[in-house]
């Protein structure tokens, strides 16, 4: 499931590039987005993919069994999602003041403002 | 005093000056007097351990591990040296204070000057080659700020940015040489490197390492091909070129060629690289002075004219040429610092520097002719003058070498010393003693005439009592010529060959002077048809090339283009890393194992619905198909956090997803339509960059699930999770607890994108109120759901700390709802409730998380150290708070308070004409 994911992530972070690359500021927009969620995949599978385990401790346990997920990535990564949200929410308001500015969705376009 | 305190008494006067600025502004002649007084001391001790045979050696530790360190030595030539700048540079530091004005920056030139005259000192005396090159470079560095002091003219600077390139380019060379002589030499210190002179001359490295000191040698000193900033750095006030351009700085070459002539000297390449470059500078320099008219370049060739000749008695390498290289140089030294004065002087009185306007000021300034008709009996070589012994010693060597016939060699030492006369007379006769119309009265201060007539005396003295002096010029030729020196030095030695060259070289040089002007005219025109082709068109080609090379470089590289960058950063890093993968890479580390066919296939089917719904909104032409692709890789992400044993993952993703939907429902109305502008060429190579990129990424992700570099600190977080921090879901533990430091980092942050998007939306109460057609179907629905989600949103908190759960979602799951309903209403007094309160909860938010931080610091332990009661309920039973469940409270209110400001904000965003 490595291969699987590995061939998910790149995918997904070729998309992310390419969206970056283009001229119009709407996609880049998207591309930001995108990165940031492959972003979270590939911190949360480089930290070891484990299935039905969950970082709970059991109820009448007081330790986490052996075979369960990493917690710590998963720590790592809500707090990156929520990051996440937050420069999405500022990009899309400096989208939208510079927009309103330059009148123009063209990258190339804004140099010489 | 020790030779150390020698080498910081100018950068202490410095110093001084630059403290005392308010002083030397009132009373500037006062002060440069005090200032060359002091500089006197040093001088006279350098005369006194001369003439009595003294040494010196000094050590401080400084690099000790790379063997570098602050070390000093005196030998008998180096302390002429030091003598010799201590003494000129008292005269000059007197006369600059006449000459300089405090209105002309005389504060600044004086803080040049004497951070130049501290350098050469330790230039002269350091035994470290390493430390040399430092005094070196300073040297150039100083004498920029004196060459280009009046700063307001753009040819001062030119001038000066010249004379700094070129030295300091060959300061860059001579450090190549000098890394190359250690490193050979197994040695820095020159007082180890005379003792292995075999070793090095014989060693395979020699040819370049002597060019390369060469070079270095060359530049400092005006050797041709060089010898055009020395002129050109005229445009420096006449102090400067007294002090810099006749007695020290230029001379800082020869020094370095003559301490290393017993090193690595005396070789064929050495030997005839010097006399024949020495001859070139000599010859040229004569020619191009001959033309001149400007006082200060006459006298500026007749010195680079002097610099060769001295190169060339270098060169020759005999006893007879080192006794007359130090007695030819200690002769210039002190009639060609005072000549420079008096230049400054007649500059200062005529405003004007053109021989052939300027004249009769002897009876405005008397005492300066006198000093002016000293130097240039010394000039001429006639007894008793120093110039005279060092002239007749001159003729010595030469005509000796190679045999006691009369050579090429002495005829062009005869021409270049008649040349010299020549010159330094066209720059002073006419201007003093011409007869003038002008009736002129007396204009001159005691130090301006005193100051060189001072420095002409010494000459006078060295050439009147050459028997005192005798041993010590014996003394400083035998330690360039690593052996003894028997040679008697005299004033008469009677009439013999050097004395009758003399004679011809004066009868020469009068004829010239008398002569020049009538071949003036046809002369210049040549000078100019040659000074076209001359090496400084080469520095100007070169200074232009670098400069348009690098405007071409600024902007192939920083063209301003964000497109451009992102491209070059993602291209070359993919490059990078695809290079070191290429030699790391192995394939028995990857075996693809299907264990769980079933489970695999799902993996697989989520991922492909991923990858398709990615090409779909790359796709898109319009913004709310790209949106649905996006938000269904976001879905698809959180698919895989579910199945992968992350369930607070998946509903955080699935939340954001569903905000940054509501955000876009906003955010699009407002936005112009999306639009393809790459050309086919251009998405090609986006297509290739961004593919490659890919590949890279999936390769390591591949590679980074195979590196288990060290044990997982989480191990430690699994096994005192409940135990330490009383909470069964570790990852909210994590959060809250472990690392919540990082939390409040992050917390942190979210608020201030916060605020950033209140400053960036703020809108004003009449631009607000939307246009949004709003659905009653959802706006009552939205009345209904949002009390629900906020009570749901509750108790996901509270469990959080044991289920799935926490600030986090809780507070995003209440926020949804929020959303909803601002989705749907048009009234902006909602709005700005919502902002005010909202912005509330984020200060109280955040104040809640590090209060939490902080009762841990003030109950003795780490900041964010958890602390726990465990009150006994009556109802509930025994039940855990502390400082985590706190800090999660000011998690969840920080989200809040985030959430609603950037919804809000979006909300009541006026809608505009179409673009």
């Amino acid at each position: 499931m490595d291969v699987i994911l590995a061939i998910v992530i790149g995918g997904l972070f070729a998309a992310s590039v390419y969206s970056l690359l283009q001229r119009s500021l709407f996609r880049m927009v998207i591309g930001v987005v995108l990165l940031s969620q492959t972003a979270n995949l590939i911190v949360f599978t480089a930290g070891g993919l484990t299935r039905g385990k969950a970082a709970f401790i059991a109820d009448d346990a007081t330790q986490l069994a052996e075979a369960a997920a990493d917690p710590l990535p998963q720590a790592l990564v809500l707090t990156a999602i929520v990051i996440g949200l937050g420069v999405t929410s500022f990009l899309l308001a400096l989208l939208l003041k510079g927009v309103r500015k330059a009148q123009i969705d063209d990258l190339d376009k804004l140099n010489p403002l | 005093m020790s030779i150390a305190t020698w080498v910081w008494i100018p950068f202490i006067l410095a110093l001084v000056t630059l403290v005392a600025t308010p002083l030397m502004k009132r009373m500037p002649q006062a002060f440069s007097l005090a200032l060359a007084a002091v500089m006197l001391v040093p001088g006279i001790l350098c005369v006194q351990q001369l003439v009595a045979g003294e040494s010196q050696q000094y050590s401080l530790a400084w690099f000790e591990a790379l063997g570098i360190n602050f070390d000093l030595r005196s030998h008998p030539f180096s302390l002429f040296f030091g003598a010799l700048i201590f003494l000129i540079g008292a005269s000059v530091v007197a006369y600059t204070g006449f000459y300089l004005t405090p209105k002309k920056f005389v504060n600044r030139f004086m803080v040049a000057l004497l951070v130049f005259a501290g350098s050469m000192v330790g230039l002269v005396f350091s035994n470290n080659i390493l430390l040399m090159f430092l005094f070196w470079e300073l040297t150039s560095v100083s004498s920029y700020f004196m060459i280009g002091h009046y700063h307001e003219q753009l040819d001062s600077r030119k001038k000066a940015l010249q004379a700094l390139l070129v030295t300091g380019t060959g300061g860059l060379v001579l450090l190549a040489g000098f890394a190359l002589l250690g490193s050979m030499g197994g040695s820095y210190l020159l007082s180890e490197l005379v003792e292995k002179r075999e070793l090095l001359v014989n060693h395979e490295l020699y040819t370049a390492m002597v060019i390369c000191i060469f070079i270095g040698a060359f530049t400092k000193s005006a050797q041709f091909p060089f010898h055009f900033w020395l002129p050109n750095a005229m445009a420096g006030p006449a102090p400067a070129s007294a002090f810099l351009h006749s007695a020290t700085m230029v001379k800082a070459g020869l020094f370095l060629l003559a301490v290393m002539s017993p090193i690595i000297g005396g070789t064929a390449l050495w030997n005839q690289t010097l006399m024949v470059i020495g001859g070139i500078t000599l010859i040229i320099s004569c020619l191009s002075g001959l033309v001149q008219t400007d006082v200060k370049k006459l006298l500026a060739y007749s010195t680079t004219a002097a610099l060769g000749f001295l190169t060339m008695l270098l060169g020759i390498g005999t006893e007879e040429a080192f006794v007359a290289f130090v007695l030819f140089l200690a002769a210039h030294a002190f009639y060609k610092a005072p000549l420079f004065m008096i230049a400054g002087s007649i500059e200062h009185h005529a405003h004007s520097r053109d021989i052939r306007t300027i004249s009769g000021l002897c009876k405005a300034m008397p005492g300066t002719s006198i000093a002016a008709g000293m130097a240039l009996l010394s000039v001429a070589g006639i007894p008793p003058m120093a110039g005279f012994i060092g002239k007749e010693y001159a003729y010595k060597a030469t005509s000796f070498y190679p045999s006691s016939d009369i050579n090429l060699l002495t005829i062009v030492a005869v021409f270049g010393a008649a040349v010299m006369i020549a010159l330094s007379a066209l720059a002073v006769v006419g201007p003093l003693w011409r007869k003038s119309e002008k009736p002129e009265h007396r204009h001159e201060t005691t130090v301006q005439w005193g100051a060189p007539l001072f420095l002409t005396m010494i000459g006078l003295a060295v050439g009147l009592a050459p028997i005192w002096f005798a041993s010590t010029f014996q003394s400083m030729a035998a330690s360039l010529w690593n052996d003894d020196v028997n040679m008697a030095i005299k004033l008469w030695a009677g009439v013999n060959l050097p004395l009758v060259l003399s004679i011809i070289t004066v009868a020469t040089g009068v004829i010239i002077y008398l002569y020049i002007g009538r071949f003036r005219p046809a002369g210049e025109k040549i000078y100019a048809g040659f000074a076209k082709w001359g090496p400084e068109r080469a520095y100007d080609a070169s200074l232009a090339g670098m400069l348009a090379f690098a405007k071409w470089q600024t902007n192939a590289i920083q063209h301003g283009r964000l497109r451009g960058y992102i491209a070059a950063t993602f291209a070359s890093a993919t490059a990078l890393i695809a290079y070191k993968l290429w030699f790391s890479w192995s394939w028995q580390d990857y075996q693809v194992s299907f264990d769980n066919p079933a489970a695999e296939l799902a993996v697989a089917i989520i991922g492909v619905i991923m990858l398709l719904a990615a090409l779909f909104a790359l796709k898109a032409r319009s913004r709310l198909k790209a949106i649905v692709g996006m938000s269904i890789v976001g879905l698809g992400i959180a698919l895989l956090f579910a199945v992968f044993s992350a369930p607070d993952l998946a509903i955080t993703q699935i939340l954001v997803e569903t905000l940054v939907a509501i955000l876009l429902a906003f955010v699009l109305p407002l936005l112009p339509e999306m639009r393809r502008y790459a050309s086919k060429a251009v998405k090609r190579t986006d297509l290739a960059i961004s593919l490659s990129a890919g590949l890279v990424m999936a390769i390591i992700v591949l590679k980074s699930t195979s590196v288990n570099l060290h044990v997982p600190i989480s191990d430690f977080m699994g096994e005192q999770s409940y135990l330490m921090a009383h909470g069964k879901n570790v990852v909210n533990v994590i959060l809250v607890d472990f690392r919540a430091m990082d939390t409040f980092g992050e917390v942190t942050v979210l608020a201030i994108a916060s605020i950033g998007v209140l400053a960036l939306l703020r809108t004003t109460a009449k631009e607000a109120g939307c246009g949004h057609k709003t659905s009653i179907i959802l706006r009552v629905v939205g009345k209904f759901l949002l009390p629900i989600l906020m009570v749901l949103a509750l108790i996901v908190f509270y469990r959080g700390h044991n289920e799935p759960g926490g600030g986090f979602i809780g507070a995003l799951l209440g926020c949804c709802g929020f959303g909803l309903i601002l989705l749907n209403s048009s009234d902006s007094g909602l709005v700005a409730k919502t902002q005010r309160l909202s912005k509330l909860l984020l200060g109280v938010g955040l104040f809640l998380s590090a209060l939490a931080g902080v009762v841990g610091s003030l109950a003795g332990t780490d900041f964010f150290t958890g602390l726990w009661i465990a009150p006994n309920l009556p109802l509930i039973g025994e039940l855990h708070l502390g400082t985590p469940l706190l800090f999660d409270v000011g998690v969840f209110l920080t989200v809040i308070g985030f959430t609603c400001t950037v919804l809000a904000s979006f909300s009541n965003q006026p809608l505009e004409k179409e673009y």
